[in-house]
């Protein structure tokens, strides 16, 4: 954006007008070396010229052979970009130092922002055992073991088994396989004691994030209990106990059902009756009520089969 | 309605976008820094706002955003952080949720699990009715997702996003012609002077291909590789048991004179101890003598000290494993220096020069292009490193044939924390809504916290 002064001397006042210049997106972080335009009729523009160079040249069969990022890193590194201006192979490199010096290019994906990570891969040979053990382990101790967290293993084992059956019944194809490998080494291996996922984690509890003042006596010990007493929550550990602990949901939804009367059917009844405990209010229609599905957060749901509705 | 795409990948504009395009690649690259110094609090946000956007669901439209936003962000506590004693725990970057709740919408969610190259085609994947979630067929991209959900897309389409893309029949025939031409020049030179075309190979610099299988230098790491995988076969069969077996057997039982016959076995510098054994155990005329199966020797090898008869024996036996020991590990060592001395020094491949190379070589014929295009099966391709159609050689699949990664795949493949991803069969696990925690933020984004802070400002204010 540019600011243009102007001076509006009759009235002898000084105004401001702001006259709004798109500026083109030039790189800042390196000294392009882009190439002149080649003779009078090559038309290019800057921006065009600076993409040839970036991607360097190119063989045969279409590929960018000398630049480090067309082809996938094949040895569980990732190489992510590093903005030096050097994406061709053959270029000496700048003594410079390029954004975050805190940044490594084969975790963080993009330069500047070093808390986004690259999540790791399990190896092979890590999901084996994590399967075996399942078989004979809660999943909560198989969690701990490994240093997963619980949905993970959970997630890792159905998975295993899905990949099994496709393989017995060889859905998988000879491209999808090396689709598979390549990805595989693409990405860098879990190593559990080392980068162990944090099993102590609990959601941030909306209510903590306001400051509370309370006044107490300068002896009184105050620790994280009597705080969790103040926000009226219940203790860390409890909630964490409730989380990692699975309960038998499914036990559960068996017990808790309708229940249903279903009508005697008499002579030249055309259809059954069947009576269904519902409370008011959440189920039909009430004459005269607005309808959400006119507003423009409406709510949606989707039914088994997929289609989406308008809840109420 | 997506918003429509005009000039996404503009190199002038410079947008980041969700994409694994090549032009997104540099507009990635080329990024200019975002500045805040001296600018109004309002143009601050105002530019946060503009470059997220163009990130995080640029399809949508401004309106429809505004909607979905929500401005409770979600992020963790770790409870450990006070017993591990370290005060500094890092900052939790809580502003990098600001785009968290679209990323559990489906299109998000098949674009993260690199299923789809960019967001808009996860959303043409979904309409065209090749994704499930949870089995069922879903058509609506902004399907949200709830933890344990498992989605599948058509492993088809994903290996035509993740692949390059599938020359056209007349491009592939332009591709091959000119790779035949290269190659009857290869072949003419070679016949003409071999030693120089062979040292021109020699001298060319190693390619960057990571998957090439015809590269010089990798084809010696290959031969080494194969050559100490053998070595730890062979290491790995020899043991106590069978080295035991082996000598009584070639002992036959009879009584011998000298230690020729055991040169053969673990080589002439062994066949001395070999003899010791075969001598020690003849005297005594232990019962292994006749029964000397592998097992049979096992279980004598194996007998606990209490398990034996008398101390006599015991003395015996852990002679014999002593000496046993002794001859396992000497021929280990012979098997890995022999290994070492066939292995190929990946400076010195003058190795494989054979003057008599060029002879082997033949020129490949022209190919008829009209041939060709009123008949694909007629193209008859057979050079060494490709024997159909560039990039046809199943021309019923709507990728790249044989599969290969599409360009630029490694800078933007980006494994993500909230989703548990199979690639064999093209399946991903939703684990959770992305969180934040101390130093990382699950949500994926180029851009890094002040940028979000002001874009959350933007949005909490409902874009004031």
């Amino acid at each position: 954006m540019n600011f243009k002064r102007v001076e509006a001397g009759k009235l002898g006042q000084t105004l401001v007008q702001v006259r709004f210049k798109r500026k083109l997106a030039y790189p800042d972080r390196y000294n392009p070396r882009v190439p002149q335009p080649n003779g009078r009729k090559d038309h290019s523009s800057y921006f065009q010229r600076a993409i040839k160079q970036f991607l360097g040249p190119k063989n045969i069969k279409g590929e960018y052979y000398k630049n480090k990022y067309y082809y996938p890193p094949q040895n569980n590194q990732p190489s992510y970009i590093v903005p030096d201006g050097k994406s061709v192979e053959g270029e000496e490199a700048e003594s410079r130092r390029f954004g975050n010096s805190n940044r490594n290019p084969s975790l963080h994906p993009f330069p500047d922002n070093i808390q986004c990570k690259t999540a790791s891969n399990i190896s092979y040979e890590l999901r084996e055992k994590i399967v075996d053990d399942s078989l004979s382990l809660p999943v909560e101790k198989v969690a701990q073991k490994y240093g997963l967290k619980l949905a993970r293993v959970e997630a890792i084992v159905r998975l295993y088994n899905i990949e099994k059956d496709w393989r017995e019944k060889s859905k998988i194809t000879s491209d999808l396989d090396k689709f598979s490998k390549v990805m595989y080494n693409m990405f860098p291996l879990y190593n559990p004691p080392v980068e162990s996922e944090n099993l102590t984690e609990i959601p941030v509890p909306k209510k903590t994030l306001h400051q509370r003042f309370v006044s107490i006596a300068e002896s009184e010990p105050f620790g994280p209990v009597d705080a969790a007493k103040v926000f009226g929550l219940e203790p860390a550990s409890e909630t964490l106990a409730k989380l990692t602990h699975i309960n038998d949901d499914a036990q559960e939804i068996q017990n808790h059902q309708h229940q249903v009367i279903v009508g005697k059917e008499k002579e030249g009844d055309r259809g059954l009756f069947k009576f269904v405990q519902a409370k008011a209010g959440e189920v039909g229609f009430r004459y005269g009520a607005s309808r959400r599905d006119k507003k423009k957060d409406k709510a949606v749901g989707f039914d088994r089969t997929g289609r989406l509705y308008n809840l109420l | 309605m997506p918003r429509p795409a005009t000039n996404t990948n503009s190199l002038a504009r410079g947008r980041v976008r969700a994409s694994m395009n090549k032009y997104n690649l540099f507009n990635l690259y080329k990024k200019p820094q975002i500045r805040h110094q001296g600018r109004s609090l309002y143009q601050q946000k105002w530019t946060a706002k503009q470059e997220t956007r163009a990130y995080h669901g640029e399809h949508l439209t401004e309106g429809r955003w505004k909607q979905i936003f929500d401005p409770n962000l979600n992020s963790v506590a770790q409870l450990d952080a006070s017993l591990k004693g370290n005060n500094n725990v890092e900052e939790t970057p809580v502003s990098l949720q600001t785009y968290a709740v679209l990323e559990k919408r489906l299109e998000f969610a098949l674009f993260r699990s690199m299923f789809a190259s960019s967001i808009r085609q996860a959303r043409q994947f979904i309409l065209g009715g090749y994704v499930e979630v949870n089995g069922i067929t879903i058509k609506h991209p902004s399907f949200p997702l709830k933890s344990g959900d498992i989605f599948h897309v058509k492993p088809d389409r994903v290996l035509m996003a993740l692949g390059r893309s599938k020359p056209s029949l007349a491009e592939s025939i332009k591709v091959d012609n000119k790779q035949i031409i290269v190659w009857n020049e290869y072949v003419k030179n070679s016949k003409k002077n071999p030693r120089e075309v062979w040292q021109l190979k020699q001298l060319k610099p190693k390619s960057l291909d990571t998957l090439s299988e015809f590269d010089n230098s990798n084809m010696i790491e290959k031969i080494n590789k194969d050559i100490d995988n053998k070595m730890k076969n062979d290491q790995k069969k020899v043991n106590r048991e069978s080295i035991l077996s082996k000598i009584l057997k070639v002992g036959k039982g009879e009584e011998l004179k000298d230690l020729t016959v055991f040169n053969s076995l673990y080589g002439k510098e062994n066949a001395s101890k070999c003899f010791e054994i075969y001598r020690r155990i003849f005297d005594t005329k232990h019962t292994l003598l006749t029964k000397n199966s592998v097992e049979q020797c096992r279980q004598q090898i194996i007998k606990k000290s209490n398990e034996y008869e008398n101390s006599q024996d015991f003395k015996f036996m852990s002679k014999i494993k002593q000496i046993l020991n002794e001859i396992n590990k000497s021929y280990s060592e012979t098997v890995r220096l022999s290994a070492e001395q066939s292995k190929l020094s990946t400076e010195d491949s003058s190795k494989f020069y054979d003057p008599g190379f060029a002879s082997k070589l033949t020129y490949h014929e022209k190919i008829n292009k009209d041939e060709i295009m009123e008949d694909e099966s007629k193209a008859k391709i057979n050079l060494p490193w490709q024997k159909s159609l560039f990039g046809r050689q199943d021309p019923s699949k709507p990728y790249f044939t044989p599969w290969t990664p599409r360009p630029f795949l490694g800078a933007f493949s980006i494994l993500p924390s909230h989703i548990e991803i199979s690639f064999a069969t093209c399946h991903g696990i939703y684990l959770r809504d992305p969180v934040a925690r101390p130093g990382h933020s699950e949500v994926i984004t180029p851009f890094p916290t002040h940028v979000h802070k002001r874009a959350y400002m933007y949005y909490v204010r409902k874009g004031m």
